[in-house]
C-alpha cells in the first residue's frame, strides 16, 4: 500500500473529526480554541538524544 | 484574570521551572555524561505513565552554619512522591545528586520520612532511590538523627508494605543501612557503590588500597557479599527491574500479589529427560522450574549469589509463587552458609506477603568444613530451618532427587510442616548416601571379609535397596504421594488451589527469636 505523507492540516482535522466522533456531535459544532504541542520531557528528550532503545516495562510484555 | 492572579501564576510557574532544574543544567549535564538519569527523570522511569505527583518540593534546609542559608536549594537534594505502577499506587523518594551531592541533613530526612509515614497509612509499597554523598555534614548531628528517623520507619514497615532499594550513585557510611533493611536491593552496574567506609578511610585505617568498585560495587555486592540482588546496566534497565518485581507482588501484607494471565505451560513430561538418574550428575534446576511455571514467568532473586540455591518468583497460572530450589551444577547442590541465608530471607519475605513456597529438594548435605563450621554453619544453616518452619503460607516440596540427612530437614521436610510432600520415582531420602552410609554401619563387616571390595559393594546395593528410594518415606508419611514427573504440574496447581485458604494460628510472641 502506498504511504501516504500527512500534512499538519490534515492530522489535526482527523484529530477533530475523532473528537467529534467520540462526542456523537456534528463536526462543523466543534470549535478549536487551540492546540498545545505537549513538550518533551527531560527523561524522552535524554532518550531520543542519546537513540536508546527503550520501553518501559508492562506487564502485558509476559503474555 | 486580573493581574495580580497573571503575576502569581507566572511567579508559581517560575518557580516550578526552577525547582524541576534542581542545581543547574550543569550539574544535570555532569549527571547525564557520567551516564546517570537526574532524580526526576528517574520517578518517570519508574512509574506509569503521567502518574508520577511530586510532593514537598518546596521544602528546604533551615540549616545556617558554614553559609547553608546561602546555598540552600528548594527541595533539599530528593524528590518524593507517589503515582501507580502496574495501576497500584507506590511512594518513592528520590535522592537528586545535583543539589549539594544529594546529600542528606534534617530537611532531605524529613522529607523522605513524610513520605514513608504516606507510603504506611495508605500501605503501598516503598521505593528509594539512592544517589547520595552521604550526611550533609553542615548539618552535624541533624544528619544521623535524619538517618536515624528513617532507618525506624524502614523496621516498622518491614514485612508490612513492601520495601526496595534502588542504588544508583554512591551510598556511603550509614545510608547502607536503610537499603539493608529494606526487602531487596537493585544496583546499576557501573555506577553504584554500596560501602560503610569509603577507599580513602580504608586506606588510612588499615593501610589496604582498593578501588571503589573493587570496595563495593554492584559486581561485589551481587556475588561476595549478598548485599545486592539485582544488577542491572543502567537506570533505565534497573528501573524497568523494579516495576517487574513490583509485579510480583502485593501492595502490604493484608494483600495477595497481582494476577497477572501469562501464558500456562506444562511441559513436565520433559522433566525425566532434564534431570539425569546419577545421583551425582548436574543439571540446571531452572530448566525444571520453566517446565512448570508460565513462560518467561521466573524472576530470579541474588541469580550470582550463592548458586547453589536459586530462589526467585514466578507465576503458575498467572499467580505469584516463590520457588527455592537446590542448583546441583554448583557444589552439588550443598547447602552451605550464604545459601542458607539466602533462601532464608527469601522465605521470610514470601511469607510476610502471603506468597505461597514451592520448593524443589535435590540435596545432598549441609557443606563439611572447618571453614564451614568456623564461620557459623550451625548458626546460619538454623536460618533456613527457622524459616521454613515458621512460614505459614501454603508450602509444597517436590523432593526431585537426593535429600539427604539434615539438608533434607532443611529443605521443606513434612516435620518443618511442609502442607504437601511430593516425591519422583527416583527421589532417595536417607540420612546419607550409600557409599558414605557402608562406611559407618559397614566397617567392620568390610574389615573381616576376605574381599573388602566386593563385601563393599554387596552392603551399597543392599543399602540401595533398602533406602534409597522415596517409598520408604511415602510409608512412613514423611512423602504425601510420589509422583510421575509429568504430573508435577498439576499436583502443584491442585495443592494451591487445595491451599488458597490456608490459615495456620500461631502461639502469641512479640516476635520469634530467628538465629542471626
Amino acid at each position: 500500500m502506498e504511504s501516504i505523507a500527512l500534512s499538519n492540516e490534515m492530522i489535526v482535522s482527523m484529530a477533530v473529526a475523532c473528537i467529534a466522533e467520540e462526542l456523537g456531535t456534528d463536526i462543523r459544532n466543534v470549535r478549536v480554541l487551540s492546540f498545545r504541542e505537549k513538550a518533551k520531557s527531560s527523561l524522552q528528550k535524554f532518550i531520543s538524544d542519546h537513540n536508546i532503545d527503550y520501553k518501559k516495562y508492562d506487564l502485558e510484555d509476559e503474555i | 484574570m486580573d493581574e495580580k492572579w497573571s503575576n502569581d501564576i507566572k511567579k508559581l510557574e517560575e518557580k516550578r521551572a526552577s525547582i524541576a532544574l534542581g542545581g543547574g543544567q550543569a550539574r544535570i549535564d555532569k549527571q547525564h555524561s557520567s551516564g546517570k538519569l537526574t532524580a526526576r527523570e528517574r520517578m518517570e522511569a519508574l512509574f506509569d505513565d503521567d502518574t508520577f505527583v511530586e510532593i514537598d518540593d518546596m521544602i528546604a534546609s533551615r540549616a545556617s552554619d558554614f553559609g547553608m542559608d546561602k546555598k540552600k536549594k528548594p527541595g533539599d537534594g530528593v524528590v518524593t512522591g507517589y503515582g501507580k505502577v502496574h495501576g497500584r499506587t507506590v511512594f518513592a523518594s528520590s535522592q537528586d545528586f545535583t543539589i549539594s551531592g544529594g546529600s542528606l541533613g534534617a530537611a532531605h530526612a524529613m522529607k523522605i520520612c513524610r513520605a514513608m509515614d504516606m507510603a504506611m497509612k495508605m500501605k503501598s509499597p516503598f521505593i528509594s532511590i539512592n544517589d547520595s554523598g552521604g550526611a550533609r555534614i553542615e548539618e552535624g548531628i541533624d544528619s544521623l538523627a535524619g538517618y536515624a528517623e528513617i532507618f525506624l520507619r524502614n523496621t516498622m514497615a518491614s514485612g508490612v508494605i513492601p520495601q526496595i532499594s534502588v542504588i544508583m550513585g554512591p551510598c556511603a557510611g550509614g545510608a547502607c543501612y536503610s537499603p539493608a533493611i529494606c526487602d531487596y536491593i537493585f544496583m546499576t552496574k557501573e555506577t553504584s557503590q554500596m560501602y560503610i567506609t569509603g577507599p580513602a578511610v580504608v586506606k588510612s585505617v588499615t593501610g589496604e588500597e582498593i578501588s571503589a568498585s573493587a570496595l563495593g560495587g554492584a559486581g561485589v555486592h551481587s556475588s561476595v557479599s549478598g548485599v545486592a540482588h539485582f544488577v542491572y546496566d543502567d537506570d533505565l534497565s534497573c528501573l524497568n527491574g523494579v516495576r517487574r518485581l513490583l509485579g510480583y507482588l502485593p501492595s502490604n501484607n493484608m494483600e495477595d500479589s497481582l494476577e497477572v494471565k501469562g501464558t500456562p505451560n506444562d511441559n513436565c513430561a520433559s522433566l525425566a529427560d532434564i534431570i539425569p538418574s546419577d545421583p551425582k550428575a548436574a543439571y540446571d534446576v531452572r530448566d525444571v522450574i520453566s517446565a512448570f511455571t508460565d513462560v518467561e514467568s521466573f524472576f530470579e532473586v541474588q541469580k550470582d549469589f550463592a548458586a547453589n540455591l536459586v530462589v526467585g518468583f514466578a507465576r503458575i497460572d498467572g499467580k505469584t509463587v516463590g520457588i527455592v530450589a537446590n542448583q546441583s551444577k554448583f557444589i552439588a547442590g550443598s547447602l552451605e552458609i550464604n545459601a542458607s541465608d539466602k533462601g532464608a530471607r527469601f522465605i521470610r519475605f514470601c511469607d510476610c506477603f502471603n506468597i505461597p513456597l514451592i520448593t524443589l529438594v535435590d540435596v545432598p548435605a549441609f557443606m563439611p568444613g572447618s571453614n564451614q563450621e568456623h564461620n557459623g554453619i550451625i548458626r546460619h544453616g538454623a536460618k533456613l530451618l527457622y524459616a521454613f518452619s515458621e512460614a505459614s503460607v501454603p508450602k509444597i516440596s517436590i523432593i526431585m532427587r537426593k535429600a539427604y540427612g539434615g539438608a533434607y530437614i532443611a529443605m521443606n521436610s513434612k516435620g518443618l510442616g511442609a502442607d504437601v510432600v511430593y516425591a519422583w520415582p527416583i527421589a532417595e531420602i536417607a540420612v546419607m548416601g550409600a557409599s558414605g552410609a557402608v562406611s559407618i554401619i559397614g566397617r567392620s563387616a568390610i574389615a573381616d571379609a576376605e574381599d573388602k571390595d566386593a563385601k563393599r559393594q554387596e552392603l551399597i546395593d543392599e543399602y540401595n535397596e533398602k533406602f534409597m528410594n522415596p517409598y520408604v518415606a511415602a510409608e512412613r508419611g514423611y512423602v504425601d504421594e510420589v509422583i510421575l514427573p509429568s504430573e508435577t504440574r498439576s499436583r502443584i496447581v491442585s495443592a494451591l488451589e487445595m491451599l488458597k485458604d490456608k490459615y495456620e494460628d500461631r502461639p502469641y510472641k512479640k516476635h520469634g527469636n530467628i538465629p542471626l
